[in-house]
């Protein structure tokens, strides 16, 4: 992945900035002025992952599923399949460390053998309990990047809590002193995205079970993958570490480790 | 993927000895953001809700979160006398943060949208002042308000919303109880 200085590519006079409520966090879009549309189609895109995977949400796929009996397939959404595909995929290339159940329980997802077949969440144990939230937050910005795309959109941000990708434009980043509050001058970011997780002592979120907890930042061309990548290296504690040097090879991706 | 870094691109501490400063997004004024949520309505009218204190109580007990205020600025919106609903503007404080936000109703007092009008974000425990937040209280976007220009974004740990959530179901209730007490004058 270069570092550079380039201009952005799109010249945008303008834009059309919102911020709404969404993945228990407040989630901000820009569009170019006038690109209406293609903010309501990205904000669509949020609410159905948040309707589908947030844990609040009484009627979502995951909410249903830990009301289900141990055992019983719930159907779930393709979108839901697809994120638990990626967190059992990232689970195994972590050893472990990237854990959506915190050690809860053991869960399983059953997809047909046709990409269209119906996919089904399962618990193992009565203890299971799925929490998506990260990796999915970062999955819906990809969503709704892709969203604005399909919608006209030649430039879009989409920053859901301070997971944000940028594609078509070059967004000045600021990174929060999670400590003091206030913001330092951080980065410039051309396509691509950026994740940053905090469990130092007194943060704001909180891995169970681990013996290192970082804060620290991932950049990557895909959000899904900034994210989920932050949750291992914070818990590595060490960019260098050859497993985070694997994964962050795989997804295209560079950390920061702010605070060890 | 092209990233500049503004800072040297240390593995550790990046950002450690770099100044602090706030960080201010304004999105949408309250009259902007009253034509954004109602773009059918020709006539907005305030309605000033006041609540005495046996209502406050039944309002605590109705949200299941302490009621905050006896006084809301309710805004009607109705086009050719027809009520389309109501838009209230209110203030959250978080952790580091100050949130501006307006909530639609629907005419039976359901949430319709949620826009945030303004976030702030500032350093140390500013937050926590009253003098801090009061110099921006009504002032949401009044001026020097540049639409447009300002596109910085926060990267940080997850924002939680709670504060917001919580707010948007106090006014919900408050909107249900005014309505059913025709406080709100129609």
């Amino acid at each position: 992945m270069p570092l550079s200085a380039q201009t952005p590519r799109t010249a945008v006079r303008g834009w059309l900035r919102r911020a709404r409520p969404w993945l228990g966090t407040l989630v901000d879009i820009g569009v170019p002025t006038g690109c209406d549309a293609a903010l309501e189609a990205a904000f669509d895109a949020i609410a159905l992952a948040h309707r589908l995977m947030s844990v609040q949400e009484p009627g979502s796929d995951l909410s249903r599923a830990h009301a289900a009996e141990v055992g019983e397939p719930v159907p779930v959404h393709a979108w839901t399949a697809e994120v638990l595909r990626l967190c059992l995929d990232l689970h195994a290339r972590s050893e472990g460390l990237f854990d959506v159940a915190c050690g809860s329980g053991r869960w399983a997802l059953h997809c047909g053998p046709q990409p269209d077949d119906p996919s089904t969440l399962q618990r193992l144990d009565a203890g299971a309990r799925l929490d998506v939230g990260g990796i999915a937050k970062g999955w819906a910005v990809d969503r709704a990047v892709r969203a604005a795309q399909a919608a006209g959109a030649a430039a879009v941000w989409v920053n859901a809590g301070g997971d944000l990708r940028v594609q078509g434009a070059t967004v000045p980043v600021r990174l929060r002193d999670e400590r003091e509050g206030g913001t330092h001058s951080w980065l410039q970011l051309s396509d691509g995205a950026i994740a940053t997780s905090d469990f130092t002592p007194g943060a704001r979120s909180e891995l169970s079970g681990t013996l290192r907890a970082a804060h620290v930042s991932v950049a990557a061309p895909e959000c899904v993958w900034a994210d989920a990548l932050t949750k291992v290296l914070a818990q590595l504690g060490d960019a260098q570490h050859p497993m985070a040097q694997a994964l962050l090879h795989a997804h295209g991706a560079q950390a920061w480790v702010h605070v060890r | 993927m092209r990233i500049t870094l503004s800072a040297a691109p240390l593995l550790v501490a990046a950002t450690a000895g770099l100044p602090l400063s706030a960080f201010a997004v304004d999105y949408m004024s309250p009259q902007q953001a009253q034509q954004a949520l109602f773009p059918q309505a020709d006539r907005f009218t305030v309605r000033d809700v006041a609540m005495d204190a046996a209502q406050l109580q039944a309002l605590a007990s109705k949200a299941g979160l302490p009621a905050r205020s006896a006084q809301w600025k309710v805004i009607e919106a109705s086009q050719g006398g027809k009520l389309l609903g109501w838009m209230v503007v209110d203030n959250v404080v978080g952790k580091f943060e100050l949130i501006t936000y307006a909530v639609a109703l629907t005419p039976e007092a359901a949430v319709k949208q949620v826009e945030v009008l303004s976030y702030r974000e500032s350093h140390g425990s500013e937050i926590r002042l009253p003098a801090w937040r009061q110099q921006f209280v009504g002032k949401t976007a009044a001026n020097g308000i540049r639409p447009g220009q300002d596109i910085a974004n926060i990267s940080g740990a997850t924002l939680s919303c709670s504060h917001v959530t919580d707010g948007v179901r106090r006014i919900a209730a408050m909107a249900e109880m005014a309505r059913g007490l025709h406080l709100l004058g129609s």
